[in-house]
C-alpha cells in the first residue's frame, strides 16, 4: 500500500493509543507517516496537554505535514481548534470511543449512565493519575468524586498485558461491579485509515 | 488585619474542627453574625475561589473548604433572624441530562452559597423540563448549568431553548460551566456568562447581578 501523496503526515496522538498504532503496523504500510506521541499523564493538567499538543502540531506545521490527531476531546473545543489549525481530528470524545466504536460506547453509556471507563494506562496508573491527585484514599474524597458511578467498564485491548487482577482491585477500591469489553482495534483502523 | 484572622485561616485549610471552634469562639464574643460570615467565612472562600484559579490549589483542597464554610454555616445559620442578612441573589443550579457529574456543580453550588447567594441545587441528570419547572417555582435570577462531558454539552443549548419557550428567559440569565465548555460555546448557545471555574462562576454570577 502507498500513501496517497508523497507529503508526509503526521499522527500526533495520545500515547494510550502507542500499542494500537505499533500492533496496526501502520509505519509500515505508510512509509511517509510519522508519528509524536505525547504522555497520557498530561491529562491531569488540561492546560499543560494544551500546550505540549499545540506545540507540537506547530512543529509538524512548520515541516509542512499533514496532521492527524488522535486525541479525544480531551480539552475544551479541540475539534475547533484543530479545525482552525487546519489539522485532521480523529471523530470521538474520547479514547474509549475511538477504540470501542461509536455504537458500542453510545450502548454502554445507554445502559448504564454510571459507567466509569478505564483502558491499560490508566488502571496501571490510577494512584499517579487519579488517587493522588483527587485524594482518593480519603473515603469521604471517594464518595464525592464516585457517588453517582455504578459500574468501571475495562476497555481490553489486544496489546493489554493481564490486567484483570489489578481491575478487580480498583473495582473493590471504588466499590463499584468490573465489566470488562474487549476492543479489537477495527474502529480505529477505519478511522486512521480514512484520514491517512 | 481581620479580626477572623484565625477563621479564615481553617476554612482555607479546609480544618473542619478548628473553624467551628473559631465561629463559636466569634459567636461566643457577641460579634456580628452578618461580620462573621461576610469578613470571615465569605472573605475565607474568596481566597480558596482566588487561589484555585491561579492553581496553587486544587479540587480536594476547595471541597474541603466549602465543606468546611458549610460546618461553620450550620452554627450561623440559627443564629441568623429573618432580615439579618439579604440574600445576593437565587440561583438554581444542575447537572444537564445524561451527566452524572457533580464535583464542579457542587463546588460552585457551595461556593455561591458562600458568597451570600441563595442556591437550588437541582442535582444531575436534570431535564431541561426540570430546569423549567424548578426556574418557575423558584423564580430565580440566575440558572447555572454544568456538564462534564462533550457528548452531555448539547443538552446545555436544549435547556436554553426550553427556557425560552417556557417565556421565562429574559426573566433569568444563564450562566454554563464544566470542563468541555468554552467561552466561546456560552456565546454561540446564547448563555449569558460563562465560569470557567468554581471561583470565576461566583465572579461571574456577582457581574450578573450587578454587585462585583
Amino acid at each position: 500500500m502507498t500513501t496517497k501523496t508523497a507529503k508526509r503526515t503526521r499522527i500526533v496522538a495520545c500515547g494510550v493509543f502507542k500499542p494500537a498504532i505499533e500492533h496496526l503496523r501502520l509505519a509500515n504500510r505508510y512509509p511517509n507517516l510519522r508519528f509524536t506521541y505525547l504522555p497520557p499523564v498530561l491529562h491531569i493538567t488540561p492546560q499543560k496537554l494544551e500546550q505540549h499538543l499545540l506545540r507540537r502540531i506547530t512543529a509538524a506545521q512548520r515541516k509542512d505535514e499533514r496532521i492527524i490527531c488522535l486525541y479525544g476531546e480531551c480539552i475544551p473545543d479541540l475539534s475547533n481548534v484543530c479545525q482552525y489549525q487546519g489539522v485532521m481530528k480523529v471523530p470521538g470524545h474520547s479514547c474509549y470511543e475511538m477504540l470501542l466504536g461509536n455504537e458500542r460506547f453510545e450502548q454502554f453509556i445507554d445502559e448504564t449512565a454510571g459507567t466509569y471507563f478505564l483502558e491499560k494506562d490508566l488502571i496501571i496508573n490510577f494512584r499517579e493519575y487519579c488517587i493522588e491527585p483527587l485524594e482518593l484514599d480519603d473515603e469521604e474524597m471517594r464518595d464525592c468524586y464516585f457517588q453517582h458511578y455504578r459500574k468501571l467498564l475495562y476497555v481490553r485491548q489486544p496489546t493489554d498485558p493481564d490486567l484483570i487482577s489489578q481491575a478487580h482491585d480498583l473495582a473493590d477500591f471504588l466499590e463499584l461491579s468490573l465489566s470488562v469489553s474487549d476492543a479489537d482495534y477495527s474502529h480505529l483502523e477505519k478511522s486512521l485509515i480514512r484520514l491517512i | 488585619m481581620s479580626e477572623f484572622k484565625a477563621l479564615i485561616e481553617a476554612v482555607t485549610k479546609g480544618d473542619i474542627s478548628k473553624a467551628v471552634a473559631e465561629t463559636q469562639k466569634a459567636i461566643d464574643a457577641g460579634g456580628f453574625i452578618q461580620a462573621i460570615i461576610d469578613e470571615g467565612l465569605i472573605a475565607a472562600m474568596d481566597e480558596v475561589g482566588d487561589n484555585f484559579s491561579k492553581g496553587t490549589i486544587f479540587v480536594p483542597q476547595m471541597l474541603r473548604s466549602a465543606k468546611t464554610m458549610q460546618e461553620c454555616m450550620k452554627l450561623l445559620e440559627p443564629l441568623l433572624k429573618e432580615g439579618d442578612t439579604s440574600s445576593k441573589g437565587k440561583v438554581i443550579i444542575g447537572t444537564v441530562k445524561g451527566d452524572l457529574h457533580d464535583i464542579g456543580k457542587n463546588l460552585v453550588a457551595m461556593m455561591m452559597e458562600g458568597a451570600g447567594f441563595t442556591v437550588t441545587d437541582l442535582g444531575v441528570d436534570v431535564s431541561p423540563e426540570k430546569f423549567v419547572q424548578k426556574a418557575q417555582e423558584v423564580e430565580p435570577d440566575i440558572v447555572a448549568i454544568s456538564a462534564l462531558l462533550s457528548t452531555t454539552m448539547p443538552a446545555m443549548p436544549q435547556t436554553i431553548e426550553a427556557l425560552q419557550k417556557a417565556g421565562i428567559r429574559d426573566k433569568v440569565k444563564v450562566i454554563i460551566g464544566g470542563a468541555p465548555v468554552t467561552a466561546k460555546y456560552a456565546q454561540e448557545i446564547k448563555a449569558d456568562s460563562y465560569g470557567a471555574d468554581a471561583g470565576s462562576a461566583v465572579t461571574e454570577a456577582k457581574k450578573l447581578m450587578g454587585i462585583s
